[in-house]
Formats: structure tokens, sequence, C-alpha cells
């Protein structure tokens, strides 16, 4: 769970969060990413609450149980909305990411539809697959990144990181609350808190995941800085691929940042996949299905298509603007009404289980 | 249209013809595999009053003009007396242990005791026989036909008496077989050199050998209909999981086939994922490997007839694992397994890497580099997928090849093979030099897959990487190499996930991707969910002052205390080791 979560946290956000956060908060953008994890920090302590109230329960049948079933329904609506948002905006981040220097002469939509037909895979394998490969992935993501901090010492400039403060503590903290929505897409857990075997534990694992995956946020935001510098990283579309365009494995790689973002792909892939799965099933709850699996084809084609709606990147940055600056909010405000619901109902959940909780177990 | 008529119309599909022969009718089909042919025995059919009878029922059982089939009159008891009929196999049955058990103790009369003719009756004078005057160590008495007819096809000796109910059945086993040879799959420079052969009975022994607790169980299958083949389920009693046990039993019990040829027959027909190109039993021809399975909580399959014995559950660790990184000292173990696994990946990828970066990301490499994959990429007239497929394929063929023939000429095959092969086609401007050089370096990291099928699984899986990475350069081999990954994070084995090991890192580092010194291996792998999970104390090396230490910090007591050999002093201090 800590590593399925940090890795929804900073899969493919961390691409692009310098360009978001850096002319908010200037040289202190990545101070934000940790003052953000705040966010996230909540989010799993209040996730941590409901799982042990609920333990066998996901959230929609969590939010009917607490509320009626037509609220509960409406409550699953705006999580599948959230979850399908997610997946829009970050495949096509990534498919931009790919298309734009590396792959001009192929079509975006074929590279959508590529990237698509890998997470209907991964959806239809189910979550234990995906956690499991997220778990060899994340060993594999997280040494490319030791690699390329260690290439990037000799050529970066520690001083650009100065002043510390940025641009002064307001802005900062404006940029914190941008930063908090990355850390707040970790309530995507919900909907796998019922697999965990320790519902205790849950809290913990959210907590550590949305930290683990703010402090990549940080370090791609920091280790940007110190090698584009402020005025650089506004002008690059993706900062973190222009870093690892600027290091060289000796002198026999020497643009090695298609092999970087070719890893960052699985885990891209991977988070894309996870929530994929919690919007189908949350989805299949809400229509009441035994299983899930019918609607992942329509559900495909209907993310692929919401993908392709921005046509540029200016356009798909101008929606994860956006997103950033409202679903901190949502984020924060689901878990909190749900577990307020509870508590004022008095309710504590039992072994139901829903009928894609059934398919699964089988 | 006719599909769509028949389906409207409700008729029955007809069955296709395979070959131009017609196919039989369904039901003469079932009839044909449910009975043992024309001749087949109702379940407890008696033994015929006399012995012309027998003589006539297993004739037409077996045929009369078998000529293996040996059906021999004597007299076995001369006041009154008494005939007999010796049936066996020639061939199956050893004839020295017919003439000694039966033949010259009958006929000779060799220890024949007293008896009281008067006591004998047909419903004891089998038994009679048994007790008094057939010395064999396996022997029982059979009253039902087709039992009998089914020990005697394996090889026993059947002794039926004028008018007895019953009949001595005695174990005459002593067919041709193969030695026990060195292992011809899994060779190795250090470690034992037996290996597993047909003969279900030294295979069993082998194992006997190396385990002799008395908690080994070995319980006896029969699966086949017609070919009855013998099964042995080996694990060890309070320590392989009841349940894991339950299962592979119940599946196995499930088969129901006509002949089993093989062990790999068995492995399709039980594993968990039959349509996954990985394989997940492991197989193994090596009595030391398979008891080491067995010690670890594993499940063991031996098939009557197949010198591969089965291990379950497999994962994917364990097919990168030989018996020779245990034997040699781990310094050379542990590297030598990161090195296999490093292996697989490169004999998966890299001609797909090549393809990507030299279609799609030349940017990638140094000037130099890429100048001179371009030069010497310009004479040849196809583009680089295309000359991959062709020198994969010729690798294929070598390979193939040179394995159907004998050993020294297939050798030779190999070597003059790729040489004459990748010389030719380079001088033909058919490929590139470098282009050879990535093929061999490809193939030769193929080898160092120890379990063949994993290594035909990554040999498989090469081309469809080759036609994404042609198709999408990095992006698309990375997006092959996800869907593998997923798949591999689907499957299962026995319901044990097949990363399983590699899932936990202290583990991981251990004993899957490297391999630590024997003497810290404290517990068992968990992934089989063994019931015992210590294997050996946590610290042995006690002679070691700094180990004794350690064990006296963590409250486990050194057995021994003082200097090691030649004269180590306490104060000298530990090697740290043992501190897993």
């Amino acid at each position: 769970m800590v590593i399925l979560t940090a890795e929804t946290v900073f899969a493919t956000g961390f691409l692009g969060v310098a360009r978001q956060l850096v002319p908010v908060a200037g040289t202190a953008a990545w101070i934000s990413c940790f003052l953000g994890a705040a966010v996230g920090l909540l989010v799993a302590w209040l996730a941590g609450l409901l799982a042990q109230r609920f333990p066998d329960q996901n959230l929609v049948r969590m939010a009917e149980g607490i509320f009626t079933a037509p609220v509960g329904k409406g409550i699953g609506i705006t999580f599948t909305a959230y979850c399908t948002f997610i997946l829009a905006i970050g495949s096509r981040q990534f498919v931009l990411a790919i298309w734009i220097p590396f792959l001009q002469n192929t079509s975006p939509v074929l590279i959508s539809a590529v990237f698509f037909l890998l997470i209907v895979y991964a959806a239809y394998l189910g979550i234990e697959s995906i956690a499991r490969v997220s778990l060899l992935f994340f060993t594999v993501v997280a040494s490319s990144l030791v690699l390329l901090i260690w290439l990037a010492v000799p050529v970066s400039v520690p001083a650009r990181l100065l002043p510390l403060g940025g641009l002064g503590t307001v802005p900062v903290l404006k940029a914190s609350l941008l930063a908090s929505s990355y850390a707040g897409e970790c309530i995507v857990a919900l909907a796998f808190i019922r697999h965990l075997k320790d519902k205790r534990g849950a809290a913990r694992a959210i907590g550590t995941g949305a930290v683990i995956g703010m402090a990549v946020m940080a370090l791609a935001t920091g280790i940007g800085v110190m090698m584009l510098g402020t005025r650089g990283i506004s002008r690059a579309t993706f900062p973190a691929l222009e870093t690892a365009r600027m290091v060289g494995v000796g002198e026999f790689l020497e643009r090695a940042e298609i092999l970087f973002l070719a890893l960052w792909f699985s885990v891209a892939l991977l988070k894309l996949a996870a929530v994929f799965y919690a919007s189908v099933t949350s989805a299949a709850d809400v229509l009441n299905l035994r299983d899930y699996r019918p609607l992942i084809i329509p559900y495909a084609i209907l993310a692929t298509v919401l993908s392709q709606i921005p046509r540029t990147d200016v356009e798909t940055f101008a929606s994860v603007r956006w997103f950033l600056t409202y679903t901190p909010w949502y984020a924060a405000a689901l878990p909190a009404l749900l577990l307020l619901g509870a508590m004022a109902g008095g309710l504590r959940g039992g072994g139901d289980r829903s009928g894609t909780d059934r398919r699964e177990a089988r | 249209m006719r599909l769509l008529r028949r389906l409207v119309r409700g008729e029955p599909r007809r069955p296709r013809m395979i070959l131009g022969r017609p196919p039989l009718p369904l039901e003469e089909v079932a009839d044909g595999i449910g009975t043992a042919g024309s001749g087949a025995l109702p379940p407890d059919s008696p033994i015929p009053d006399t012995l012309d009878r027998v003589e006539q029922r297993l004739g037409d059982l077996l045929g009369g003009g078998s000529p293996d089939v040996i059906l021999r009159r004597l007299v076995i008891w001369t006041n009154p007396e008494i005939d007999g009929l010796l049936f066996y196999i020639e061939g199956l049955a050893s004839r020295d242990v017919v003439n000694l058990v039966a033949l010259r103790s009958v006929m000779l009369a060799e220890r024949v005791p007293r008896m009281d003719a008067a006591a004998l009756s047909r419903d004891n004078i089998a038994s009679t026989f048994m007790t008094h005057l057939v010395p064999s160590g396996q022997i029982s008495v059979l009253s039902c036909m087709d039992r009998i007819v089914e020990q005697v096809l394996t090889g026993e000796a059947a002794l039926f008496i004028e008018g007895a109910r019953q009949c001595v059945v005695f174990e005459a086993k002593g067919w041709e077989h193969r030695g026990i040879e060195e292992p011809h799959t899994e060779k190795v420079v250090r470690g034992p050199r037996e290996g597993f052969s047909e003969l279900l009975r030294a295979n069993t022994a082998l194992v006997r050998r190396r385990l002799r607790t008395p908690d080994l169980r070995m319980d006896s299958m029969k699966v086949g209909r017609r070919s009855r083949t013998d099964i042995v389920l080996a694990y060890i009693d309070g320590l392989a999981n009841p349940r894991l046990v339950a299962t592979v039993r119940e599946r196995i019990d499930h088969i129901d086939t006509d002949i089993l040829p093989d062990s790999g027959f068995i492995e399709e027909f039980i594993e968990d994922y039959p349509y996954s190109p990985f394989p997940q039993i492991q197989y193994t021809e090596r009595p030391d490997r398979f008891c080491a399975g067995l010690s670890e909580g594993l499940v063991g399959i031996i098939v009557d007839g197949s010198p591969m014995a089965l291990l379950a559950p497999g994962n994917l660790a364990s097919f990168f694992q030989s018996p020779e990184d245990y034997y040699e000292r781990f310094p050379y173990g542990g590297p030598l397994r990161a090195l296999r696994y490093a292996a697989g990946v490169t004999a998966l990828i890299f001609p797909a890497l090549y393809v990507a970066v030299s279609l799609f990301h030349q940017e990638m490499l140094p000037t130099k580099l890429a100048l001179a994959i371009a030069g010497s990429h310009m004479p040849v007239p196809f583009p680089a997928l295309v000359e991959a497929l062709l020198m994969e394929v010729a690798l294929e063929l070598i390979r193939e090849s040179s394995i159907r023939l004998p050993d020294p000429v297939g050798q030779t095959m190999g070597f003059v093979g790729a040489l004459l092969l990748g010389d030719a086609a380079v001088s033909a401007g058919l490929v590139s030099p470098i282009m050879v050089i990535v093929v061999a370096v490809t193939g030769l990291a193929s080898f160092t897959i120890p379990h063949y099928p994993t290594g035909l699984a990554i040999r498989l899986l090469r081309f469809p990487l080759l036609f994404l990475s042609a198709w999408l350069g990095l992006f698309g081999l990375m997006a092959g190499l996800m869907a593998i990954a997923l798949h591999l994070g689907a499957l299962t084995s026995f319901g044990v996930p097949y990363l399983e090991p590699l899932m936990k890192p202290r583990s991981a580092l251990r004993d899957v991707i490297w391999r630590s010194p024997v003497f810290t291996f404290s517990k068992r792998p968990e992934y089989a969910e063994p019931l015992d999970q210590a294997r050996q104390k946590k610290f042995i090396r006690t002679w070691d002052p700094g180990v004794a230490k350690m064990a006296r910090e963590a409250g486990d007591a050194p057995d021994q205390t003082g200097s090691g050999a030649l004269g180590r002093s306490e104060d000298k201090g530990g090697s740290g080791d043992e501190k897993g």
C-alpha cells in the first residue's frame, strides 16, 4: 500500500511539478512540496479512521451505509469523476512527454491507445497484480532517481536554490496548496483499503506513501531548480525530462533522458492502472454490478476520448492547473465528510462485502 | 452464415475432419477411451475355476499372439498333484527372478515344507503357497483378474493355482533400463553427479538415500487409463503445508487421460495457468535439488518413465537458481546468480533495445558509436528489424538443429553454423557485424538460464518485443515489458504468487537475487508456507569468538566457547558473519 500510494502521488506529476510550482514560489518550490504533504497526511489519517470503522467495505458501500443509498451513489460518482480526471490528465501529460521529444512521427492518439490498452490489461488482472509489479518497478525507478541525482550533482548549481525562502512566505504557502493536490491523490487508496490485511496500519501506510511521493516531487523540483534555474524551468515543458537531458552516463550514453523516461513510464502506467481500477470498481458499485470487468472497455474508451480533449500542451497544463487548484479540497473533504457522518450516526461497518468484493475474492 | 443458421436452428456443430480422416462418432470415441479395449474386464472380475479358463481369459485379454506374454504350466505340488500357471511379461519381469522365485523353489521343491494336503482348500491354497513356497520380499495374494493383469503389466509375476480363488503375485521387476548417469540438463562443476533415471524405484531410492527422515512420505498414485503410470507424491510430513499437498493430490486425481508418457504431461494438467508462456512448476533431474526442494516444504512428483521430477509450487526466482550456487562458496554463488538475472534480461531485451536505439533514439549514443553503427548498416539492404529477425531465426535454427543431433556433432554444428553463417551473412551484406554481435550476446545470455522452459519463454517473448521496438521505439519496448511484468504479477503457482520471493527485499537479497552464506539461512523460504519455518540455528559458527559474542547478546548461548581452530584467541574479534 505504501508503494502504491507513493506511486499514485508522484508518478505522473513529477515530470511537470516544477513548472507548476516554481513560478508561484520561486526557489522555495521544493519546500512547498513538503508542506503540501500535510494534506496527504490528513487524508491518510482520515482514511485510516474510516478503515478501522469499515474494515471490509469500499468507498461506495461505506458512503451508502453512512448516508442513504442515493447519496452514497452520488459520492461514488464524484469519486469516479475525480479518478477519471486524474486518468485523463495524467495519461495526456505522459503521452505528450513521450510524443513531443521522441515520437513525433507517431500519432499521439496511437500512443494513448497503447497506454490505455496496457491499463485495461492491468485492470483486468486486478489490483494485486498491479501492486506486485509496482513493488518491483518502484525499486527500479527509485534507483533511476538516485542515479539521476548522482549524475546531476557535478553539473548542478546549488546556489540556484537561494534564496531559500523563495518569493516569500505567502507564495510558498500558495504553492503548497497546489502541491497538496498531488498529495491529495492518495485518496485513491480508499478504493484499495479493504485489500489491506492490517486495517490499523492503513493510516500509516497511506501517510508514508504520500510523504515518499511528495519527497520525490520535492527532489525533482529541487534538482530541476539547481540544474535549470527558475527561468529555465518556466520555459521547459517537462522540467524533470530537461534535467535528465542535461546529464550523461560517462561518455557512453550522451542523452539518457529517453532511458529515464522509459523507466518513469512504467510507474506512470502503474499509477494510472491503479486509478483506473479504483474508478471502474467504484462505478461498478454505483451500478450495483457484481463484476467490474464489463465496465473496463467502455470506461477505457471514455477515458481515452477525454484524454484527447486538451489538444495542445498549453491546454493540457491549463487543465492540470485547474485540477491542482480545486481538487485538494475534495481530497480532504471526502474522507472527512464520511467520517463525520459515521460519527454522527454512530456507525461501525461490519463484514458486508459488495459484489465487486465478492468477485475479487474469488 | 452457415454457422448462424445452425445456431438459430439449434443444430449441433459437425466435427471437423482432421487430415482427411473422418472423425469417430463421439459415442465410439468415448467407448474406446473408457474401457481397456475389447477384452476389458468388469471391475472385481474373479479368477476362473480352472487353469485352462484362466489361460483362455488371459489370452483374450492380452491377445494370444503376443510373444512377450509368457504363460507357463508347471506342477507345483506332487502329493496331491497341483498344477500351476506362471504368468509374466518377458522383458518386464526379470527372468532370473522368475526362475529363482517360482521355478526353482516350486518345481525343484526346494525348501518345500510338509503340508497337510487335506487342509488345502480353494480359499487358502494361494496364501499357503505365498507363505511357504515363494521366497520374495514383495508378495501378495489377489483375487481380481484385472488387478492381477495390472500388476503383471508393471513387471510383477503371477502364479495361478488350479482351483484356487486367489493368485500369488510377487515382485519380479527387472527390465532393461538406463543406469544412474550425470544429469544432462543441469550439469555442475562442483556437486553430485547423480541424476534421476526412468526407473521410478531407483528415483525414489535416490531421494530416500538423501532424506533419511522417517517423515518423508511417498504416496503412490496411478494416472492414465491405458498407461496406468505410477506416480509418487513426495513431501516431508510436518514440514510441507497440508493444504499444498492436498491441492497437488487433488489436481493429480482429476487427471483423466489415456496415457502419461512423461512428467511434462502432469505439469500441463495441474499448473494454474497452462496458457502462460512461463513455466509454473519446477522440474529437475537432480536428486539433490529435488531433496532441497522437499526440505523447503515443496511437494515433489516423480513419474515412472520420466527422469524429470517435478516440484511445486514454482516461482520466477526458482528458475534462475542452480544447485551450483550453493555448492560453490558464496562469494562466487551470489555474483553468478546476479549475473544470471542480468543475462535473463539481456536475452529478453537486447535485440529489441538495439532496434529501438538504432531506429528511434540514435541521439543516445556517442557520436563515434552512432557513426560506427550507421557505417556498418550502410551495405545492408534491410531495416534493422528484418536484420534482427533474420539473425534471430538463424540462431534458433542452429540451436534446434544442434540439440537434435548427437552430442559431438551437435556441438560442432553449433560452432560451425554460428561462425560460418554469421561470417557469410556479413560478407553477403545481409546483416551488419554489430547485429551479429547483438544476436551472439543474446544467444550466450539465454544459455545461462538454468531452467530450459524459462529460457524458451524468454526466446519466445523476444520476438513481440522486437516488433514493438521497431514500431514505437523504447516506448514500445517498455510497453511490452510492462505487459510481461503485469502478466507475471498475476501468475500464481498453486495459489502462490509467481513473484512472491522477489516481493520481499530482505529475502530477495539473501537468497533470491543474491546468495548469502549458507550459515545465515536460519529460516526456510516462506512462499510455500512450510509448517516449520526454522531451518537451522541462527548462530552456528559459535567457535568464532565474534559470533559467540553475538549469540550471547542475542540470548542464544553458544554450544562451544573458547578459541577456534589454530588457536584463535577470544579477544581477536569475530569476522562479523551470521548477522542475518
